[in-house]
């Protein structure tokens, strides 16, 4: 772990600055972190998340992990844990939801750029944030522009490797280019680590996600049962706090919670009232401390029945395919993960999403959308319109929530959401 | 001209000029067998013995010979070979040897009356797929009780000259065993199965009580694990072993470029093998696994095994029927060779088209995945590539449509070759596969190269010969017709690949189609799908690629099946820490 950053010495300036980054942001991921407890029917397992997203976050520690084992950076989802972990490291995504990091990095960066993006350069200028600070590598995947702009910005001050996102994927070599940047990303992360790459190390690292995955796909099947056995804001919890957490760990404590929640499917204990209306949330990412949406939905009697975020189910849903176990074979399926499935709107044909947000209506039996853009995010706001059209075609409820890191707009946002909410509920939409 | 018409004009052309190349080339010899007749050696013993012919390899032994005259067979009828030894035989030989005393009197049938017995022996060399019982009669009253062996498992019998109808015939076997059997109204019985003639069969014929004929046949035979077998498997061997070669030097090739390109040290180290096993779960992959084995020991022993072939039966894979003992015959070969089929009488014609219409209905390229021998090598290799880890050839679009044009030159060659005189068989790899297990010595000419490349290529990249196999294709074909199909719900699929990565026929239709017209259940076969259910086996979607047959689901993709299988690790090699 490298300590240097914490015995920088501070002109008094600075040391009044932190103090004050410090109490606010504490002060917001208790506020949070509160209020999620706060929410009914919060099963005894989500403690652990919890715990991880208030070390992290209150108290302001780095994540656990093993000693000697650094930790990388990482900023999308298309950046492979596994292959961070097989070259003995540990991957910690760092997408930014603070609001208080937010205030900062809106000074540095254009008015335009995304809360995410401003939250992340504002955790780079106040250096406050061990789980940040300490961080070995910054791995950046070129995505959107501000992603684009944030590798350039992010390499200037931190070891950074960029991984370039083909723009498609339908075509053989837009995958295959992928799989070369993932190689110099290898490369990267063994001059960091001193680990080489090899086949054996890289299996055991999938087994170990697919291990994650399994539990991840029980707790799926246990989400979808109807009627519900989590809310969609202990969910998002658990998702978050993945990012954070070594991974075996986290499958065990997604173990003991789904252990937990068949319990509870077994002697009938739901988690909300049938008759709530049952939401689906998508668009830009809602990252921890950021939860003010998943919050207001169920706090206004809304249930949160899924989501398709990248920082949510979708973080650690996809799966990479082994279907020739050479190590070429290993990197191409962590290429083709990356890429295929992924619905980011950042790819310039993104069809999929429109399917894959149909398929979770059903197994989720949705029957309203709420669609997040974080203002800023262009990517997310364009694909609106599609997913309006088709929401209109299969007769669901769609509202676009634009928003960003602060809480000047709670009031309005709640009046939106319990009129939608509403609108369900007595609209003659029940299924 | 556009460039479309170019381009098509120019494949038009190499493909021509690789089909002149491949006419040319087929005659090149990999290893040849010299004719039987040439590598054959009879001696006789006059060892007290029953009157039998016996086989060690090559060389013939007559036993019992004291006395005996022996003949060979020739165009210009019964040669007498003197003293009874030959270093090879006749030129002008068809391959049958006999032997006959004298007729003497003796009591055979313990009536305590002497009949008048002769007693015979007769040999067919070279048992091969062209064998004609008509051309093999004896015909001549020196041996006037003769046996025909038309078909494996099917014998005719003649007295001088004339067929023997209705009457009360008796085989001793080898073991000892004694079958009564009567003939029909043409002299033809089918009491005696492959294996009970394989050992020799003494036929016995009583007329009346004053005659007793007795005649000992005898096959060329091939017994598994015998001189003769490891003979056969010699070109076999020598294939596997340059194969070895091969993709050892490929390896090592290859790594060296890789580090001269400059290529990441990981990468460049192409050979890891590693302790790290998969554990496999019982599924559609292990029941098509055994389901190969069964077919792979059918259609080598099959005979064997089962003491009957259905060789009227024409499996329409490159299952090649040199090898006698293969449990159905193949219909590859009528295919390559349609001007003899034409020549046949009409039943032939019958049965082939019977049988491929049938197996393109109820089965298509199910039968690619689950039953040809060569697909089931190819799988092989690909096992062994998978178990030492090392990198594959991964192909693209790109060179997929490459193998798509050598497809249909062999397609050409297929169906082409034999109508202007040629055969595929001299250039089809499958000749050197069974045929040499079964123990049959095969000659090779092209197929041996082709073998080699069969191998080596399915090593990098799985089932590659598949994808231009022009018999595989021939039965894909009609596959809008078939009973089995592949389906997809697009809604359900997010679109990852995965099935695309894991499919050997390279079909990207899989992976990208989206519109149907239940998207639910959109109908994805192919021409070139050969059902081995990889696609869906990689799926990690719930019921996103299905298998059915004849409307029951066989296969379904499942997101905990799929987990199971990426997750089992062979217990003990857990990661220590976490
Ligand atoms: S996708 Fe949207 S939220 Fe994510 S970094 Fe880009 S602009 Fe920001
Ligand atoms: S050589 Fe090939 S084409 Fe000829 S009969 Fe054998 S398998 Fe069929
Ligand atoms: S395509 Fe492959 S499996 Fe099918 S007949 Fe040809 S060699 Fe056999
Ligand atoms: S593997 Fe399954 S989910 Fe992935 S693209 Fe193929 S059908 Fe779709
Ligand atoms: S489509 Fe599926 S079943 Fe057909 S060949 Fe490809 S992987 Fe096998």
């Amino acid at each position: 772990m490298d300590e240097k950053n914490n015995i920088v010495q501070l002109t008094p300036m600075e040391a009044r600055r932190r103090e004050r980054f410090d109490r606010k942001q504490t002060a917001t991921a208790e506020k949070m972190l509160r209020r999620v407890r706060e929410l009914t029917h919060c099963p005894k397992a989500l403690t652990p998340f919890l715990d991880t997203l208030s070390q992290v976050f209150v108290d302001r520690q780095d994540v656990s992990h093993p000693r000697n084992v650094p930790t990388v950076g990482t900023y999308c989802v298309m950046v492979p844990p596994e292959l961070i972990y097989a070259q003995g490291a540990m991957p910690v995504k760092l997408c930014g939801g603070s609001y208080t990091a937010f205030a900062v990095g809106d000074d540095t960066a254009p008015r335009d750029a995304c809360p995410l993006v401003k939250a992340v350069m504002g955790f780079e200028d106040i250096d406050a944030m061990p789980a940040y600070q300490n961080c070995a590598l910054m791995a950046v995947p070129v995505t959107c522009d501000c992603k684009k702009k944030l590798a350039g910005w992010l390499s200037e001050r931190r070891p950074t490797a960029v991984l370039h996102v083909p723009a498609n994927r339908d075509r053989d070599e837009d995958m295959e280019r992928f799989v070369r940047e993932l190689y110099a990303f290898s490369d990267h992360l063994s001059e960091i680590t001193g680990v080489p790459l090899t086949s054996e190390k890289l299996s055991l690292a999938f087994h170990r996600l697919a291990e994650a995955q399994t539990q991840l796909s029980r707790f799926i099947a246990l989400r979808r049962r109807h009627p519900t056995l989590i809310r969609g804001t202990f969910a998002m919890a658990v998702m978050n706090a993945a990012s954070y957490t070594w991974v075996p760990g986290w499958t065990r404590q997604l173990t003991r919670l789904n252990d937990e929640l068949e319990g509870l499917a077994k002697s009938n204990t739901m988690a909300v009232k049938d008759n709530q209306p049952r939401l689906l949330l998508t668009g830009s990412p809602v990252i921890f401390p950021n939860f003010k949406l998943p919050l207001l939905i169920e706090e206004m009697g809304g249930l949160l029945a899924a989501d398709e975020t990248c920082m949510g189910e979708r973080g650690l849903y996809d799966p990479p395919v082994i279907v020739d176990s050479s190590l070429n074979g290993m990197m191409r399926a962590l290429a083709n993960r990356a890429t295929r499935p992924c619905t980011c709107p950042t790819f310039a044909d993104n069809r999929r999403r429109l399917y894959r947000v149909r398929q979770m209506i059903g197994d989720y039996h949705i029957q309203g959308v709420v669609y997040h853009v974080l203002r800023g995010c262009l990517v997310y706001d364009y694909e609106y319109a599609v997913m309006e059209a088709e929401m209109e075609r299969l007769g669901i409820p769609i509202i676009r929530v634009e928003t960003d890191y602060n809480e000047e707009d709670v009031e309005q946002l709640r009046i939106r959401i319990e009129a939608f909410i509403e609108l369900i509920k007595y609209g003659g939409n029940d299924t | 001209m556009n460039t479309r018409m170019k381009q098509g004009l120019a494949a038009g052309l190499l493909a021509a000029a690789l089909a002149l190349v491949a006419w040319f080339a087929v005659d090149i010899p990999f290893y040849t067998w010299s004719d039987p007749l040439e590598r054959a050696s009879l001696t006789t013993l006059r060892d007290d013995e029953a009157l039998s012919f016996s086989y060690s390899d090559d060389a013939i032994t007559l036993h019992g010979g004291e006395g005996a005259n022996i003949y060979a067979l020739t165009e210009a009828g019964l040669m007498e070979l003197e003293n009874g030894k030959a270093d090879s035989l006749p030129g002008d030989c068809l391959g049958t040897l006999a032997a006959v005393k004298p007729a003497f009197r003796a009591d055979t049938d313990g009536d305590g009356v002497a009949e008048t017995v002769v007693d015979a022996a007769r040999t067919d060399l070279a048992f091969t797929y062209d064998y004609d019982h008509t051309v093999h009669a004896l015909s001549d009253d020196r041996v006037p009780f003769d046996v025909l062996y038309p078909r494996r498992g099917q014998f005719v019998f003649t007295l001088n000259g004339a067929p023997l109808a209705s009457a009360a015939v008796t085989a001793t076997l080898s073991d000892g065993r004694e079958v009564a059997f009567t003939t029909d109204a043409s002299g033809v019985s089918t009491a005696l199965s492959i294996n009970d003639v394989r050992g020799g069969v003494t036929f016995v014929y009583r007329p009346d009580g004053a005659h007793t004929f007795r005649l000992h046949y005898q096959i060329e035979d091939n017994t598994v694990f015998s001189l003769r077998w490891l003979k056969a498997m010699m070109p076999f061997t020598l294939i596997l072993l340059i194969a070895l070669v091969l993709i050892i030097l490929d390896v090592l090739a290859r790594r060296a470029a890789y580090r001269k390109r400059g290529l990441s040290e990981a990468r460049a180290r192409i050979f890891q093998p590693s302790a790290v096993r998969k554990r496999s779960h019982f599924g559609f992959e292990i029941v098509r696994w055994g389901v190969m084995l069964l077919s792979f020991a059918g259609l080598i022993w099959g005979g064997r095994l089962l003491g009957t072939t259905f060789s009227k039966v024409d499996l329409p894979v490159l299952a090649c029927p040199y090898n006698l003992d293969q449990t159905t015959s193949a219909g590859c070969y009528w295919f390559s060779h349609i001007t003899e089929l034409l020549e046949r009488p009409p039943s032939y014609l019958f049965w082939f088209l019977g049988s491929f219409v049938a197996f393109a209905l109820l089965f298509g390229r199910m039968l690619c995945g689950f039953v040809c021998p060569l697909g089931f090598l190819q799988d092989v290799t690909h096992e062994a590539r998978m178990a030492l880890r090392i990198e594959g050839i991964t192909l693209n679009e790109r060179a997929y449509a490459v193998l798509r044009f050598i497809k249909w030159v062999m397609l050409t060659l297929f169906l082409g070759i034999g109508l202007i005189g040629g055969s595929f068989c001299d250039l089809c790899p499958a000749a050197a596969l069974t045929p040499a297990l079964a123990g049959f010595k095969t000659s090779l000419y092209f197929s041996g190269f082709m073998m080699i490349a069969v191998i080596v290529s399915g090593f990098f990249k799985r089932r590659c010969f598949c994808n231009i196999c022009p018999m595989g294709y021939l039965l894909g074909l009609p596959h809008k017709a078939s009973l089995a199909r592949l389906k997809k719900d697009a809604v359900a699929c997010t679109e990852c690949g995965a099935c695309y990565e894991a499919c050997p026929m390279g079909i990207k239709s899989i992976f990208t189609v989206r519109e149907g017209k239940n998207e639910r259940a959109i109908d994805v076969t192919t021409t070139d799908c050969i059902f081995c259910g990889d696609c869906i086996r990689k799926c990690p979607e719930d019921g996103a690629l299905y298998m059915t047959l004849a409307g029951v689901k066989l296969y379904n993709a499942s997101r905990m099946a799929f987990l199971r299988d990426q997750a089992g690790v062979r217990k003990g090699k857990r990661e220590k820490h976490g």
